[in-house]
């Protein structure tokens, strides 16, 4: 009688298992049949699958909507994991044989990685529509997709300037340190005490201000290296750099009139993003990649924009600093070649498909590198970016420190922000970091 | 029945009984620690294919490296103000918690708590209060240890580390006290205050000597996860302000996954190691030597 039984509930359960099979089938084989593009490819006849490792963690919603609209369409099934530390993520994914067929990460991943272990995609179409300018190379291939142009700048509060000067905000007009110090010396006797806000954090109190010393050299990433390896070489020092003492002439001014000047290393990110919104303070010392935490405190019917560094004397006056700061990778180790296929077709879509155009520009609100994606950027920081970017007014970013140089000199200038550090001290902890360092090209 | 077995019937036994506990212990910290030693004489970035045997270079490097130097001398500093306040306030509660006082059960559970909440949740409600509450508390009070943030000047910081390292782990000793003081047999209590003995007198004459196994697993607890902090470093200070509350577990995590010198963050992890390894055994056999028996 139990055997029965038993014989009775397998059969039974693998009447379900081929019921709910072949339900699936059925849902997905009309869609296997959508006409394709020709940039991307056609649609597997079995389904794939592959996984995607997003070091983004503000796009994973957007990304997943866009692998499912992909992956019905080419029967492609997308795994989409998170992370906050795409290195550590990606170094015990590799390490497990486990790597994930498309990768997002930094720059400094994929240099590891390249001549390895991810697919050279020079020959992919997307590099002849802006991939082969911002596409990270080795050794002249490109092992890198760029995902997102965003761009360190002063990030402003139109209305509220506005609102004190009595008169139309023209950001053109501000370049130089003079203009803004002219600016800010209004908007304190219209009685805005404190129109500047200074994050406090190590990137971007620490780190990124050391930057903008490399990026306006003049404005090339060739000029900044050349410059870098002077110091190494001991032709020339900071102290002794105009760009350098022009630089922190603009920042003495950030933190002159910061509004967290009271407490500088206490200052909070929220409530700075809350400050711009509100109109507390009218300039952010930060970059496009804020939106997603301003967002939440934006006012309506607010308007708000991008300002390049004021600086004087400088060649580059006037443009932001413009770096493409994701990348996307994909592997060669532990995808097989259908998968690879895939993953290909996947960073294709994204570029040439509308749908995929409508989730990387509408869906992941970034800025895109690729000239023939037209969807205007979504919000007004992005806007912003890409009016710099269509009229020219760009430098390049630094993207050719060593790994530790963060770690090694924010805390310096973080101390100087608070005043602990003289401008002295710092251009000498500087030196000191270049005389034993070179810049990676 | 032990006696009787020969020597193979004893190892079936041992290895029936201790062998899968054996075989995990293996796995998962033997063989990785035998790796890691291995990691430090190469030039692994932790991502890279290549990984070339370069010797003692890591080490080389190491010994120049002042801010690792100086992270672990912090370290010793933090875990010895730490351990002496987590074990004098655990000691006190216990004392107090085991003398009948009113509500004590509700009171051991409330002092156990702090333990039960991980070390990053409390760090950002602590830098929470002394980022926000406390500075707002200076508008009231006007007390002008409030009127910065703790977090951003560098002694209030360390200070801070060690008040929440204090209130998170002092619960927990406590309950290790307790047991201590429970154990104490009151008939020796009794008779020493029949000979007239003052409370002060019994507690370092007879308590303090009856619970000595309780002060050194109490001592190794707090000197070992003191010595390890990152989670709590990581969410109040992030070893601001400007890297000056940066732990040695701290500077090594940025070593080997920051900075992808995972060579040198190993030879480093490998040395902090040795160094908890010494002191904390060393007490140990310093604590074991000083019970009595009763």
């Amino acid at each position: 009688m139990k055997k029965i039984l038993a014989v009775f509930l397998i059969v039974l359960l693998s009447c379900f298992t081929l019921f709910a099979n072949g339900n699936k089938e059925a849902a997905k084989a009309p869609a296997a049949t959508i006409a394709v593009n020709p940039e991307i490819g056609e649609a597997f006849a079995n389904t794939v699958n592959i996984s995607l490792m997003n070091s983004k963690p503000e796009i994973t919603d957007a990304l997943e909507e866009g692998a499912a609209l992909f992956g019905s369409a080419y029967n492609v099934n997308i795994e989409i994991v998170e992370t906050d530390n795409p290195g550590l993520t990606i170094a015990q994914r590799y390490a497990s044989g486990d790597a994930p067929t498309i990768a997002i990460v930094d720059s400094a991943q994929v240099k590891e990685l390249a001549g390895q272990r991810i697919a050279d995609l020079t020959s992919e179409p997307w590099v002849a529509v802006g991939g082969d300018a911002m596409g990270y190379k080795v050794d002249g291939k490109i092992y890198g997709m760029p995902l997102t142009i965003e761009s360190m700048c002063l990030l402003y509060n139109k209305t509220v300037i506005e609102e004190l000067l009595g008169r139309e905000f023209v950001p053109e007009d501000y370049v130089t340190l003079d203009q803004f110090q002219t600016l800010v010396d209004e908007l304190v006797a219209a009685g805005m005490e404190t129109p500047v806000i200074l994050c406090s954090e190590d990137w971007a109190l620490g780190h990124k201000p050391i930057q903008y010393v490399y990026d306006y050299q003049d404005g090339t990433k060739a000029g900044a290296i050349a410059f870098l390896k002077d110091v190494h070489n001991g032709v020339t020092t900071f102290e002794d750099n105009e760009v350098f003492n022009n630089v922190y002439d603009t920042l003495d001014l950030f933190i002159k009139y910061n509004i967290n000047r009271d407490d500088p290393l206490a200052a909070d990110y929220d409530l700075n993003a809350s400050y711009l919104a509100d109109g507390e303070a009218a300039f952010w010392v930060n970059g496009t990649w804020a939106w997603p935490d301003f967002a939440p405190y934006a006012v309506e019917g607010a308007e708000y924009g991008i300002l390049p560094f004021p600086i004087n004397d400088s060649p580059v006056q006037g443009k932001v600093v413009v770096d493409s700061t994701k990348y996307i990778v994909a592997d060669i180790i532990n995808a097989s070649e259908e998968q690879q296929q895939a993953a290909k077709m996947f960073l294709n879509w994204l570029v040439f498909d509308p749908a995929g155009q409508d989730v990387l520009i509408n869906k992941c609100q970034i800025v895109t590198a690729f000239s023939n994606i037209t969807l205007p950027p979504t919000n007004p920081f992005n806007l912003g970016l890409q009016e710099y970017i269509n009229a020219g007014l760009t430098i390049d970013g630094a993207s050719y420190m060593p790994s530790d140089h963060r770690t090694v000199l924010a805390p310096t200038m973080q101390a100087y922000a608070a005043g602990e550090v003289t401008r002295a001290e710092l251009a000498t902890a500087l030196d000191n970091y270049w005389t034993t360092n070179l810049p990676i090209e | 029945m032990w006696g009787k077995l020969n020597a193979k019937q004893k190892a079936l036994y041992f290895m029936g009984f201790a062998g899968p506990a054996m075989i995990f212990f293996f796995m998962v910290v033997l063989v990785p620690l035998a790796y890691g030693v291995y990691l430090t004489f190469t030039d692994w970035n932790g991502i890279s294919l290549d990984m070339n045997f370069i010797g003692f270079e890591n080490y080389r490097q190491v010994f120049h490296d002042a801010v690792f130097w100086r992270s672990l001398g912090l370290t010793v500093i933090y875990s010895a103000v730490a351990v002496i306040t987590t074990n004098l306030v655990a000691f006190g509660l216990a004392y107090l918690l085991t003398s009948k006082i009113k509500g004590q059960n509700l009171l051991r559970a409330g002092f156990f708590t702090p333990n039960l909440i991980g070390g990053i949740i409390l760090g950002y409600i602590w830098q929470f209060l002394f980022s926000r509450v406390l500075v707002n508390l200076y508008d009231y009070v006007g007390l002008e240890i409030f009127r910065r943030s703790w977090l951003s000047s560098t002694g209030l910081a360390f200070a801070a580390l060690v008040i929440v390292t204090t209130w998170q782990y002092s619960g927990y000793m406590m309950l290790i006290y307790i047991s201590g003081f429970v154990g104490i047999p009151q008939d020796m209590i009794e008779a020493a205050r029949i000979d007239g003995a003052k409370e002060g007198t019994i507690t370092r004459k007879i308590r303090l000597p009856l619970m000595m196994p309780s002060v050194v697993i109490c001592l190794f607890l707090s000197i070992t996860r003191t010595f390890k902090v990152y989670d709590l470093n990581l969410s109040l200070t992030e070893g601001g302000p400007y890297g000056t509350t940066k732990m040695a577990s701290m500077h090594i995590f940025s070593k080997a996954f920051e900075e992808y010198r995972y060579g040198i963050g190993q030879a480093e992890a490998l040395i902090f190691f040795v160094v908890i390894a010494v002191i904390a055994l060393t007490q140990t056999y310093i604590g074991k030597k000083r019970e009595v028996e009763m």
